[in-house]
């Protein structure tokens, strides 16, 4: 039996191990706007150096005012190791209307960097709403 | 896990800034209202630096070179994308980790939304003859006084420290490190404001530049309580060692 020794006990303790166990808890949080493409490449989300593991969740993106004949590109990085670079994950292209609507995109755990961004390559500039959560 | 809008103190909270984003233009607010187009400023003197604290935590720092017109930079919100924090009656709350240096001008406004002498609402620090001080100020254009507000002493350089004021009717609670610190002075309401949010200078962007780091600029409507700035001063502190 391994004895675990402390310099505090009763309430000091408890309470200690109660603010430990609420710290170590990950916040469901979400961002997000509307974005305004330009022709360029846009940031929708970024998450450069985070302090520690983090779950990003899921990007959801409003195509309604995407009209027929425009092209948007999303693309997903991710820096897997301290001070790395981005690598390229994926990178999913949406052409003319969309039905449905609404685009959910699911993202994977990480360390050290992720980054989301949407760039127009054809047709009319739009606004699209959307919304990054991320347990952190 | 649990829900960010859960937590209680997040219960009433505008605006949330935690600087994800490095050394992008754009950086986006946590906080329900989505205040979408808060920008990093660089005038061409001072620059941003971003760089991680001993926690692994990236914060931004206001590099400023200097008092003049373009020796800091800030960050800014059109002002018509921030109506909601137009705080003409009724209770707020602002709060930030902010690790201040010496700069080359004795105030450093933290944030703001406000016409000197007019309108609006400002939070800043003062270094005046080594009386290091924090000054919440509501701008009037009628009333009896063009300014009100109240300030509190004892503020340290070069040191990380959660700063968080609560205003409630004729007063505003001063917080430090989550502990309530003594007042003097007292409010009248600000007169309604159309300015851009600043945090990091002056509303005429080009003086009272803060220098140093920051992290997580946030705005309440609502005047947290003593446990509320202690128990957000609780489960941050350890980010910044103190």
């Amino acid at each position: 039996m391994k004895i675990v020794k402390t310099a505090y006990s009763g309430y000091a303790r408890i309470r200690t191990l109660l603010a430990n166990l609420v710290s170590s808890m990950l916040t469901l949080t979400e961002t997000g706007g509307t974005i305004t493409t330009d022709g360029t490449v846009q940031m929708l989300f970024v998450h450069d150096a985070p302090a520690g593991v983090y779950s990003p969740k899921m990007l959801s993106l409003d195509f309604t005012n995407q009209s027929a004949g425009t092209t948007v590109k999303i693309d997903l990085f991710y820096r897997i190791k301290s001070g790395g670079d981005y690598r390229h994950v994926d990178s999913v292209t949406f052409a003319d209307g969309q039905s449905p609507d609404l685009k959910l995109i699911s993202l994977a755990d990480n360390r050290f960097g992720v980054s989301l961004s949407i760039e127009k390559t054809a047709g009319a500039n739009a606004d699209y709403d959307f919304e990054v959560f991320y347990a952190i | 896990m649990i829900g960010y809008d859960n937590i209680p103190e997040n219960e009433n909270i505008l605006l949330d800034l935690p600087f994800y984003e490095g050394g992008k233009i754009v950086t986006r607010d946590q906080a329900k209202p989505h205040h979408d187009g808060v920008n990093f400023q660089d005038p061409g003197g001072g620059s941003f630096s971003f760089a991680a604290e001993a926690s692994g935590l990236t914060v931004p720092e206001f590099v400023t070179v200097g008092g003049g017109g373009t020796d800091g930079v800030y960050l800014d919100l059109d002002d018509a994308l921030c109506a909601d924090l137009d705080f003409t009656a009724g209770d707020y709350s602002l709060g930030v980790w902010v690790n201040w240096a010496v700069g080359a001008t004795s105030s450093s406004i933290v944030m703001g939304r406000y016409v000197l002498n007019n309108n609006g609402w400002e939070l800043y620090l003062t270094d005046y003859g080594g009386n290091l001080s924090l000054t919440l100020r509501h701008h009037h254009s009628g009333g009896f006084s063009e300014r009100t507000g109240n300030f509190s002493l004892g503020w340290a350089h070069n040191v990380w420290t959660l700063i968080g004021v609560s205003r409630s009717g004729a007063d505003a609670a001063h917080f430090r490190n989550g502990a309530v610190v003594p007042t003097t002075g007292s409010f009248e309401d600000p007169e309604t404001c159309s300015q851009d949010l600043v945090i990091g200078c002056r509303y005429t962007k080009n003086a009272d530049w803060f220098k140093g780091k920051m992290w997580r600029p946030r705005i309440w409507n609502e005047a947290l309580t003593a446990i509320d700035w202690f128990n957000i001063f609780d489960k941050e502190r350890d980010l910044f060692g103190v």
